[in-house]
């Protein structure tokens, strides 16, 4: 969608018979953020807000869908009831251990039991997400997750487990020149590289960081960054 | 690098059937960074906030 205005888009949805929901990537943020340079396009959210999958929507397997709505809540939160309220605003705050005392009060003709459940799952799952991030040496995801959750679980039992990754990330040699690596990369990825030299420097830096942390997490990242970039010179 | 054109995006959550061929996953794992979605239509939901704890298909469309 180029700069036309919002009807031109209400049209062509109205034309297509489109039932689903739609609004406009704002900056185009999230296109740039998953290298969308053409269409169709799709990228699958699990519950948790993990990113399971992108690519053709045509080539989505059934089995990551079913793994992806596994544990999601039961209704979106536009749907629930009045007594529900102080659920959601838990919810949306990040204050889990409140989300959770709160959908405890619940009855099950307001999904408690299906909301408590759920919120369960997606702190499992954040939980596992930051291990998965530090296994496979993406210490920076690890940190950032880890950071984040100390404060959203706060008073849980699983806050620890975000407490220990910190330390972890801390105590492991390895961590620190991949975590400036990573950092460096993210500035690049965050840079505003419309002019060509800007994009040909980048990918030097991004060469020189490659050679500095060779085979971690970050030497992936920048191998994957450079090749988007000089697919970028090519548009 | 930048992409000019305004995408929109279509949620739908995640259903019913779609042709099962293995996944070509670019970016499994990693967390959505924070989406700010304009107009968003066709829903209750007012941001993309609404959308916590469900399971989304983000798929992206243009028109020109």
């Amino acid at each position: 969608m180029t700069d036309e205005a919002k009807g031109d888009t209400e049209k062509w949805v109205s034309s297509k018979g489109a039932k689903y929901a739609y609004g406009y990537d704002k900056g185009s943020k999230l296109a740039r953020y998953f290298n969308v340079s053409g269409i169709p396009a799709a990228v699958l959210v699990d519950a948790s807000g993990t990113v399971v999958w992108q690519g053709h929507p045509g080539s989505l397997d059934e089995s990551l869908l079913a793994k992806a709505t596994s544990g999601a809540l039961p209704k979106p939160l536009w749907e629930w009831t009045a007594a529900a309220k102080a659920v959601k605003n838990a919810l949306l705050k990040k204050q889990y251990k409140l989300a959770l005392e709160e959908s405890a009060k619940l009855t099950e003709a307001d999904g408690g039991p299906a909301i408590k459940s759920a919120i369960e799952g997606i702190v499992k799952s954040k939980v596992e997400g930051m291990k998965t991030a530090f296994e496979k040496g993406d210490f920076l995801g690890a940190e950032t997750a880890s950071n984040a959750l100390q404060k959203e679980l706060d008073g849980l039992p699983e806050q620890a487990e975000a407490a220990k990754m910190a330390a972890d990330i801390k105590a492991d040699a390895k961590a620190a020149p991949v975590l400036k690596a990573q950092r460096q990369i993210a500035k690049i990825r965050e840079a505003d590289l419309s002019k060509r030299k800007d994009i040909d420097a980048a990918i030097e830096d991004l060469q020189k960081l490659q050679k500095n942390v060779p085979g971690t997490f970050a030497a992936e990242e920048a191998a994957a960054l450079i090749l988007q970039l000089r697919a970028s010179k090519k548009k | 690098m930048s992409i000019r054109k305004t995408w929109f995006l279509a949620l739908a959550l995640a259903a019913s059937a779609f042709v099962a061929e293995p996944a070509r996953a670019q970016a499994p794992g990693s967390k959505l960074p924070q989406v700010e979605l304009e107009g968003l239509a066709q829903t209750g939901a007012k941001t993309y906030e609404d959308f916590l704890g469900r399971a989304v298909l983000l798929e992206f469309f243009a028109y020109w």
